[in-house]
């Protein structure tokens, strides 16, 4: 016959085992459910600026002329060499998170050279503007099935010329907002300065 | 590793995340806000357009941070800065423009307004439209909407005024009122998330009406971003922490199937863990999929919520209709032509008699809303759209410079911009990538596009529209520059809510139908993209959500 005592020591004793077990029960259940890792590749540094010229000098040539033949100004506006568009593009292919703006560009320069020798066996800075007229139409054709086309290439050239052209001239160390004035742009020229309408 | 222990960790600072943050906080849970960005402040606000728009201020480089992106089945995939809404404390709503709408019952029960309608993978909101409206109405006076809806008959929001009078509309929006009644329409006033007159007990400044609102933020604090509203509002409470540039790797599970918490890297490059009761995840529809596809486990094997296959399915973005319309000044006499030259910035009205549709467009019964803009100041965008020849070829030269001259000095561009539904697709979804990766070493979202025809016809239906209202205004010329086009800031469906879990991946409560303690607040908890941008949506939402989780925390 169980006595009272005997059953709060046996019963206390379950109850306390049974206790214990849903403890580490309960302690199971909110334990980490193994994760599988996301990764699938090493960490790496943020993108970094280029560390050294992005353009050689037959690139920087090609370009600067490109340049004032896709932006030439008018009797007012200034040309891209006057706006200093190429200083602003050398800075932004050094940029980080621009390397293949900057790969483009090169690229585009020697295909510039070689369809210009192609045609007139000549370069291309060497070329009556006629001539260079006609290297650039031709660059606006498109080479769909080619590692690299030239028409994808030279719209990317002129976006970038024209970022530096249209940008702020702090940009390309440029004279103070030519640009700007003739087109009327109404944006700030301190970029921090308050521009409320009267 | 260090772990921290809170009561809600919230991933994401935007419209999903910070309205929790704030709610949570405020009923006495200590809240601790992760957000992948930095947090900017007004000196930080520049109204540079390379700087600010042409640069990693709102979204990351791709070489940093991709996504990757599937333009249609067998499209070659491109590594892309596309899909990214912005990453800052705040999120999108520091730069969004504020056009704030509310969705219109349709929204909410457009599988059941569209029978004939295949070819979709639609389902209806678990609830309507009265139970989101008292929390439209909280956003608007705690976020600060300034309006007047008098004018149009089709907004559910009744005749109520708004808790901050209309921003002023350029003297055009007049013109725009003549010549859409006279076509039958019913051009009303923009509702903005501007505030229009100052609140200086919560630093904020009145709208000063500069011409750059959109895509830069504002440096007094007028536009009602979370960043000036509710992410203050939760810290002033003293239980809520906010850290910057903290990447989240994973959501950390229990056995027991709860969330424990998440597992992220700070802005030290440190990885450091932090054990939650509730988890909320707010990162927008694309990464909010990305981090529960990541959060694999041996009991979740094919990521958080997706025992049914639908985490990152369902994505809509908005179906983006949008003309540029040029007015020559030599084509209007004064006074006219003086009152074209007046450079008050916003038009402010927009059209939503295309709302609903009858005849349905390919079986859908709605399209949404359309409205005017000028076209924006930032001088590089406004060139970039001259550089297409009427053959398709490149202008460059002589002619480029004629076109700036037409372009800058001649005219002005007003410009129509809609939003129309993006039904849901199989075609149209969010896996990982399993070769890209970000600089965590993460699998980068893939994203693949498709939109369904219906969706493109309903936004031809409302281009069709805006043309001839551009061309009774005066346009000389009118161009199409999207009709079916992306708007890849508007994001929903990929974590939807229903109350089916095989067709739905959050109960209406706002919760994982197989995680009762981790929730999706942002658009991937929207079935639906609506008619309207969705963030006056999402921010409703999250506030419903997070209300709900304080009432079932005190019971």
């Amino acid at each position: 016959m169980t006595t009272r005592r005997t059953f709060l020591i046996v019963g206390g004793g379950v109850a306390v085992a049974g206790s214990a077990g849903y403890l580490w029960y309960q302690r199971e259940l909110e334990s980490l459910d193994p994760a599988l890792d996301p990764h699938i590749a090493d960490r790496r540094p943020p993108a970094q600026p280029l560390d050294f010229p992005p353009f050689d000098e037959v690139a920087e040539r090609v370009l600067t002329q490109m340049y004032d033949d896709l932006i030439p100004g008018d009797a007012e506006l200034p040309s891209a060499s006057e706006a200093q568009v190429m200083v602003y593009v050398t800075s932004m292919a050094r940029a980080p998170g621009f390397i293949e703006v900057r790969n483009r560009l090169v690229k585009l320069s020697r295909w510039l050279d070689l369809e210009s020798r192609r045609r007139f066996q000549t370069r291309y800075t060497d070329l009556p503007p006629e001539g260079r007229r006609q290297v650039l139409d031709a660059a606006t054709v498109a080479e769909s099935g080619r590692s690299f086309d030239p028409s994808a290439a030279l719209r990317l050239a002129l976006q970038a010329g024209l970022e530096g052209y249209l940008g702020h001239p702090k940009h390309r160390n440029a004279e103070p907002f030519t640009v700007w004035n003739e087109l009327g742009v109404r944006m700030p020229r301190d970029p921090k300065m308050e521009h409320s309408h009267s | 590793m260090k772990t921290e222990t809170f009561d809600a960790v919230v991933v994401g600072s935007g419209a999903g995340g910070a309205p929790v943050a704030y709610v949570l906080a405020a009923s006495g849970a200590r809240v601790l806000v992760l957000e992948k960005g930095p947090r900017y402040g007004p000196h930080d606000f520049v109204r540079d357009e390379i700087v600010t728009c042409r640069r990693d201020f709102w979204v990351p480089y791709p070489e940093d941070d991709p996504h990757v992106v599937v333009e249609g089945p067998g499209a070659k995939p491109s590594v892309t800065h596309r899909g990214w809404i912005s990453q800052c404390v705040g999120g999108g709503t520091v730069h969004m423009s504020g056009f704030f709408f509310r969705y219109h019952p349709i929204d909410f029960e457009l599988r059941s307004r569209a029978p004939d309608l295949t070819g979709t993978t639609l389902i209806d909101w678990p609830f309507g439209y009265a139970e989101l409206a008292p929390y439209y109405d909280r956003v608007e006076k705690e976020l600060g909407v300034s309006g007047d809806l008098s004018q149009n008959p089709f907004d559910p929001r009744g005749g109520d005024p708004f808790p901050y009078p209309p921003v002023p509309t350029h003297p055009i929006s007049q013109w725009i009122d003549a010549k859409g009644r006279a076509r039958g329409f019913h051009p009303f006033h923009v509702p903005r998330a501007i505030i229009t007159t100052p609140e200086e007990a919560l630093g904020r400044g009145a709208c000063e009406f500069h011409q750059l609102c959109g895509s830069y933020g504002c440096e007094n604090a007028a536009k009602s971003s979370t960043l000036a509203t509710y992410i203050p509002r939760a810290e002033a409470t003293g239980r809520c922490t906010v850290r910057e540039r903290c990447m989240v790797e994973r959501i950390d599970m229990r056995k027991d199937g709860r969330a424990r918490g998440v597992l992220y890297v700070d802005a030290s490059g440190d990885r450091r863990r932090v054990e939650a009761d509730v988890v909320i995840v707010a990162c927008g529809a694309i990464e909010s999929a990305r981090l529960l596809l990541m959060s694999r486990t041996a009991s979740f094997r094919d990521g958080l919520g997706n025992s049914a296959g639908l985490v990152g399915k369902n994505l809509c973005l908005s179906s983006l209709g949008h003309l540029a319309g040029v007015m020559h000044y030599e084509d209007f006499a004064e006074p006219e032509r003086k009152l074209l030259q007046n450079p008050a910035p916003f038009v402010g009205r927009a059209v939503q008699d295309l709302y609903e549709l009858d005849p349905p467009a390919q079986g859908l019964p709605k399209a949404g809303t359309f409205h005017f803009l000028w076209a924006h100041e930032n001088p590089i965008h406004r060139t970039e759209r001259l550089l297409d020849g009427r053959d398709g070829g490149l202008v460059y030269g002589g002619a480029l410079m004629e076109r700036l001259r037409e372009r800058f000095n001649a005219s002005r561009t007003l410009e129509v911009e809609s939003f129309s539904e993006w039904l849901p697709t199989d075609g149209c979804f969010v896996e990982l990538d399993e070769q890209v990766s970000d600089r965590w070493g993460l699998p980068a979202a893939k994203i693949h596009i498709a939109q369904h025809p219906a969706s493109i016809a309903a936004t031809t239906r409302m281009v069709d529209a805006s043309e001839t209202l551009l061309r009774d205004l005066g346009c000389r010329t009118v161009e199409r520059i999207d009709v079916g086009g992306v708007t890849w800031v508007l994001q929903s469906g990929t974590c939807r809510m229903g109350a089916d879990p095989s067709t739905s991946v959050t109960t209406p409560q706002g919760n994982l139908h197989e995680i009762q303690n981790l929730y999706v607040t942002d658009g991937g908890a929207l079935p639906t993209s609506g008619g309207v941008p969705n963030t006056m949506t999402i921010l409703a939402n999250a506030l419903r959500v997070a209300e709900g989780i304080v009432a079932r925390e005190r019971a």
